[in-house]
């Protein structure tokens, strides 16, 4: 047991869903979040609504933090099964919260394998208080008082949450609190060498990355939603769906993801920054459409959620499996943008920058977030709104119109990108179509026409890669062995790398955002006097691997994990130092 | 109408009908096979003080499409839906469609269609639509004026427009349909009536042609989803103040 009191807290809540476990996580993360404190959370579901097993893990301290962190310090287990399912992965001195009055497990061999056992009779508490339901705010107190946490900042948020509920129910579950923290403080398991204290990082927000994408996208200037619910990317729709409408936009509830997708291309082609967000299976049925955009040069973003494929695969889990599907979806060949943001702020504000990038080439925007990344919970900076800026390309105005004298949506430019105009606009009569066209987006199948059009669109193409970032380099930037990751995996890659250059094996990280046009110059700049690369990442089949040898013809060796759970750093470490023979000093 | 072909848009989709679009000179939106009437929402929710008029066949509207068609007509989406109706898929050389006779003799059906013809009347008579008429295009001048009282409706207007296809469908000919149509109208037909406008979709043997059935007044879709005299693609992008919503995340 350390002598030093511990800030760095990874808590792990476990139950059957409907147990109320990721709310009980939610206060949690949100008090530290007051309390100044950095947070990450992860959600390990099933695809159910009540029964079965899930977790929720956060992951607290004072100063940066990467990852969810790898086994729990303090597990609430809230039914027989979350202690066995878990026991093994509770190192000894970790300590383990359980009603024994319930359900029983071998306290015995649990104390046995150096775990501190703390039984808390929670349900029996929270009648007590007054209603049995409040058996989670019992064990919350039990939680703060064994992390020796001031009890404020928690009491604050309880009292947030259950105040809308009226007076006498916020007393209860204040009540409640209290009594696990008496019932902790009375039974002597006082000093558990944990202590949480008011951090540094005060003013933050606990955002989830899909909370943080749709609040991107509604300062970017989106202003319609179609969507199908699917798992995990209906928080999205579900966050802009009250929101929106202050705004004069609509959020749409379609029929199927293909009605989804073409809602939101019509209200592109009427002048709106239009979206629509899905999941794999989903996405899978928007393909024709993603055509239907780029043929007819639309703007729109589709946002996927990343989860294992193929198929319904595992809606709840996490996976990068459509990185090179997204790149070329759709028959036929047309340019377009995929991006995948790499935390929760960068959500934020590759919203936004999906839009414009969307508008000024008037191509379809894919942005690849992950079920991870997705319902993610962690404490960030407070977004700056005013660095998001509007730019809409060449939608024209009336008087731009006007001007032209003739108006041609098609229009053979030399940069391939054509003048828009949207119904309601005079002058900009125009039609527009899934079928070749001429300058005019009339019908046109004569074979000059065919390959002038086929060039115009792309011919965007070079001036789309310049806008394309290289990837983000740290660890050590001159060490000849690499480490490539995408995505979500930014920051727990970047503790591994961090890890390992503590250990003395010298690591260069190159985090990929920007995927297509594939930034090949900048990326070759990056790989430059790399002997040894390795590419990590949570799919089966090495994705960004198979890419950048295609784009680069740099082979790299592939660090893989398909089995839905994202990396820990420590996972990341230990197959890294599996991997390489050679120790590389700083 | 005095419509002007800026405030007009025409919605086409695939086959022979989506042709129209190369007639009209209007905002048009030539779409996938099917997937008129998503586009046409979306089109309407940017502005929806632009008429929608929107056109398709029965392989568009009834067969890949049809889900489409079901929930804009429970939506009340405030266009009108023209289904040129013929009973085959001309472009791709006279396949049977959902709506072809049961025993059809296609290139896909050699021994005859097995499956029973879709009734879309009867469908979007229990989808709840609110404007639903059926037209000849033998008898233009009606056609006409069915299309004209479609766009004049507040909501889902759906005109089930006998088409015949003179190459590909030698069975239900203009002369065929001359003699087994009748006209509403004159048969004393009460188009407010849906129980009336029922028995005429369920009736096999004789078509009955005109206004079937109108229920006015209901609330159209962009009514219900966006503020009253608001076009959201003339409003501004800049200029918001979105701090209010940073505090919900404290």
């Amino acid at each position: 047991m350390p002598n030093a009191k511990r800030d760095d807290v990874v808590l792990r809540i476990a139950g059957a869903a409907g147990d109320g476990i990721s709310s009980t996580g939610e206060v949690f993360a949100l008090a530290c979040t007051r309390m100044g404190l950095s947070v990450l959370t992860y959600n390990n579901f099933q695809s159910r609504i009540r029964g079965g097993h899930i977790y929720f893990q956060v992951r607290v301290r004072d100063g940066a933090l990467h990852s969810h962190g790898d086994a729990p310090d303090l597990h609430l287990a809230l039914n027989a099964e979350s202690v066995e399912k878990h026991v093994q992965s509770l190192p000894p001195g970790s300590l383990l919260l359980f009603d024994n009055t319930r359900e029983e497990v071998d306290v015995e061999a649990i104390r046995a394998r150096g775990i501190r056992f703390n039984d808390l009779p929670a349900t029996e508490l929270a009648e007590q208080a007054g209603e049995k339901i409040m058996r989670n705010v019992v064990a919350l107190g039990a939680i703060s008082q064994l992390l020796g946490m001031d009890p404020q900042a928690l009491e604050g948020v309880i009292r947030d949450r259950f105040g809308r509920k009226g007076p006498e129910v916020e007393a209860q579950n204040v009540e409640a609190f209290h009594a696990g923290r008496r019932h902790v403080a009375e039974n002597g398991q006082e000093d558990t060498g944990f202590q949480l204290l008011q951090g540094t990082q005060t003013g933050r927000l606990l955002v989830s990355g899909n909370q943080a994408f749709a609040f991107g996208a509604l300062v970017g200037g989106c202003r319609f939603v179609s969507a199908y619910p699917i798992s995990p990317a209906t928080s999205i729709m579900e966050w802009l769906s009250p929101r929106l409408p202050k705004y004069h936009g609509a959020v749409v509830q379609a029929e199927d993801e293909i009605a989804a997708i073409n809602m939101a291309i019509g209200a592109a082609y009427g002048g709106l920054r239009a979206m629509t967000t899905t999941s794999g299976p989903g996405l899978s049925l928007m393909v024709e459409a993603m055509g239907l955009a780029g043929m007819t040069e639309t703007p729109v973003v589709v946002v996927d959620c990343q989860r294992p494929g193929p198929s319904t695969g595992l809606p709840t889990k996490t996976e990068q499996g459509d990185l090179l599907f997204l790149i070329h979806a759709s028959h036929g060949e047309f340019p377009r943008f995929v991006i995948a943001p790499a935390t929760v702020e960068d959500c934020f504000y590759q919203a936004g920058r999906a839009f414009n990038l969307a508008e000024r080439y008037q191509v379809p925007v894919f942005v690849l977030l992950e079920n991870a990344l997705s319902e993610r919970f962690q404490a960030v900076a407070p977004f700056q709104l005013e660095e998001v800026v509007i730019d809409r390309g060449a939608l024209l105005s009336d008087e731009e119109i006007a001007a032209l004298g003739e108006f041609k949506r098609y229009a053979i430019t030399e940069d391939g990108i054509s003048p828009r105009a949207v119904p309601g606009q005079r002058g900009g009569v125009h039609m527009t179509t899934g079928v070749e066209h001429d300058e005019t987006g009339q019908y046109f199948d004569q074979a000059q026409n065919r390959r002038v059009m086929m060039e115009k669109r792309l011919r965007k193409t070079p001036l789309m890669r310049d806008e394309m970032h290289g990837p983000q380099i740290g660890g050590n930037p001159a060490a000849p062995a690499a480490v490539a990751s995408w995505g979500s995996t930014l920051d727990v890659v970047g503790e591994a790398v961090s890890r390992l250059g503590d250990a003395g094996l010298s690591l260069r990280h190159l985090h990929f955002t920007d995927l297509w046009p594939f930034p090949t110059e900048e990326v070759e700049e990056a790989l430059s006097g790399v002997e040894r690369l390795m590419v990590v990442e949570q799919n089966a089949t090495g994705q960004l691997a198979r890419l950048i040898q295609t784009e680069t013809g740099r082979r790299g060796e592939t660090i893989l994990k398909y089995d839905g759970v994202p990396f820990s750093s420590g996972e990341v470490v230990s197959s890294i130092t599996g991997v390489a023979t050679h120790i590389y000093s700083r | 109408m005095g419509l002007e072909p800026h405030n007009l848009v025409l919605v086409a989709g695939i086959g022979c009908s989506g042709k129209i679009i190369s007639y009209f000179r209007s905002y048009g939106f030539h779409g996938i096979h099917g997937r008129t009437l998503p586009l046409a929402l979306g089109i309407h929710l940017a502005n929806p003080q632009v008429k929608l008029l929107v056109a398709g066949g029965d392989g568009d509207g009834y067969s890949i499409g049809l889900s489409h068609t079901l929930h804009a007509i429970r939506r009340n989406m405030d266009v009108t839906y023209l289904v040129m109706n013929n009973q085959t898929y001309g472009l791709t050389k006279g396949q049977c469609s959902p709506t072809s006779d049961e025993g059809f003799v296609t290139g896909s059906t050699p021994f005859g269609a097995i499956e029973q013809p879709l009734n879309p009347l009867a469908l979007a008579l229990a989808a709840g639509v609110t404007f639903l008429a059926r037209a000849f295009s033998g008898q233009p001048q009606q056609m006409v004026e069915l299309i004209e009282a479609g766009l004049s409706h507040k909501g889902f207007a759906l005109i089930d427009i006998f088409s015949p296809c003179v190459t590909y469908n030698k069975v239900n000919t203009y002369d065929w349909f001359r003699q087994t149509i009748y006209d509403l109208g004159e048969s004393g037909h009460d188009s407010t009536d849906i129980h009336q406008a029922m028995r005429v979709a369920l009736d096999q043997t004789r078509l009955g042609v005109g206004l079937v059935y109108q229920k006015s007044g209901q609330r159209s879709y962009e009514e219900a989803a966006l503020a009253e005299d608001v076009v959201p693609t003339r409003q501004p992008l800049n200029g918001m103040d979105y701090r209010p919503i940073l505090e919900e995340f404290v």
